[in-house]
């Protein structure tokens, strides 16, 4: 870029976290960018071409384009890229070089943490305890279901170890599958630890009826790794919403690093 | 639809060969195209030379028929070809669409639709 352009917010990476910052922020009157080091490419068609082309049907068949394996420069690393299948870490998340990221091959499974979850620490002797409550997170799950589109049951999950809910889902829940209808009636009464198993519906960011401008799940059965019709919620729906309300995205515009002035001021 | 004589050939074998009769007649060319490629025209042509009623006793008595017959299964089945390291070569997603392998397990191909919305509730037929 030879021209000097001014933004409020520069929002590096287009994925779900990216993506939903950058609409909120482009909607309250912000003006934003969004850096995205892999192409703005949307082509279901076309991705689900390359996962039935690929040999191993794998999370990243459909995503495997020159842009999308480039490697991306990574200082802390022993090379100078994240290696994603050498990693130490523990946690060796399969990302996607794209714009709408990971979210193109996750599942849609989104359960809310239970009140126990941020208590850890007194209630199990684990972990820690978080310096937030459940009761304070409620009312931001709520917004992220309307924000994701999730289908649930509501009456099932309302309450539930101490798990109150302040909002329905904005669907109804996806339909459980025969087999799970089966487990469920053979399972009978099964305990462990005296706490009581017991089979819930999964609440999805997955549509059983028209929402926001998407279809009805059909039941492709390829939720991971591509939803060929986009009824199943992915970053690249707020990366529109993002862009039709004037953010910009620089895509194949990898970040290397942030440089902070005493002033305050952040260049990249 | 009228087919071309290498694939009516090409078609009476792979009945044969699969035990279906009702295989889709347009994939037989593009079929007969992939096994000549992974198992060149010789082979393909001494396969489809045999008379249809001795084919399965003559490749059960004749190895050198049995790779380019197994591929030629491979092929109705899955859409696929496999090199001898066991790596799968698929092809267009229409032929893996009308894969037999799917209505045999009595299942919709991933990734196309199974129908409607709660398909999954009932249970197979």
């Amino acid at each position: 870029m030879s021209s000097v352009q001014e933004y409020d917010v520069v929002v590096v990476g287009a994925g779900v976290i990216g993506s939903l910052i950058a609409s909120k922020l482009q909607r309250d009157g912000a003006r934003v960018v969004l850096l995205e080091a892999g192409p703005r490419d949307a082509d279901r068609f076309a991705m689900l071409e390359r996962y039935v082309q690929a040999s191993r049907k794998t999370m990243g068949a459909p995503y495997r384009t020159a842009d999308a394996v480039r490697h991306a420069p990574s200082p802390d690393g022993p090379h100078d890229y994240y290696d994603q299948q050498g990693s130490p870490d523990e946690f060796r998340a399969t990302y996607q070089r794209l714009a709408g990221g990971a979210t193109w091959h996750w599942r849609g499974n989104v359960p809310r943490h239970l009140p126990r979850d941020f208590r850890m620490r007194t209630a199990y002797g684990v972990g820690v305890d978080w310096p937030i409550t459940y009761e304070q997170l409620e009312p931001f799950y709520c917004d992220a279901e309307h924000e994701l589109g999730v289908a649930g049951d509501h009456d099932e999950w309302n309450g539930y170890l101490g798990a109150q809910r302040s909002r329905p889902y904005p669907m109804p829940k996806v339909w459980p599958s025969y087999g799970d209808l089966r487990f469920r009636d053979r399972l009978g009464v099964f305990e462990i630890d005296d706490q009581a198993v017991r089979v819930m519906n999964t609440p999805q960011a997955r549509n059983t009826q028209p929402y926001d401008g998407r279809p009805v799940c059909t039941g492709n059965s390829t939720c991971d790794p591509i939803c060929p019709i986009g009824a199943k919620y992915d970053g690249t729906v707020h990366l529109k919403r993002a862009l039709d309300a004037g953010a910009e995205l620089w895509d194949r515009c990898a970040a290397e690093r942030l440089l902070a002035e005493p002033n305050g001021e952040v260049h990249w | 639809m009228s087919v071309h004589a290498d694939d009516e050939a090409f078609l009476r074998a792979s009945r044969a060969l699969t035990g279906i009769e009702e295989l889709p007649p347009f994939l037989a060319g593009e079929y007969r195209e992939r096994a000549i490629a992974v198992s060149g025209p010789a082979a393909v042509s001494a396969l489809l030379a045999i008379p249809t009623p001795d084919l399965l006793t003559t490749i059960a008595a004749t190895p050198a028929h049995r790779p380019v017959a197994e591929q030629i299964v491979m092929l109705w089945y899955a859409s696929a070809t496999i090199a001898v390291d066991g790596t799968f070569t698929f092809g267009t997603t229409r032929q893996y669409f009308a894969g037999q392998l799917w209505s045999v397990i009595q299942a919709h191909p991933p990734g196309l639709s199974g129908g409607y919305m709660g398909h999954w509730r009932y249970p197979p037929e």
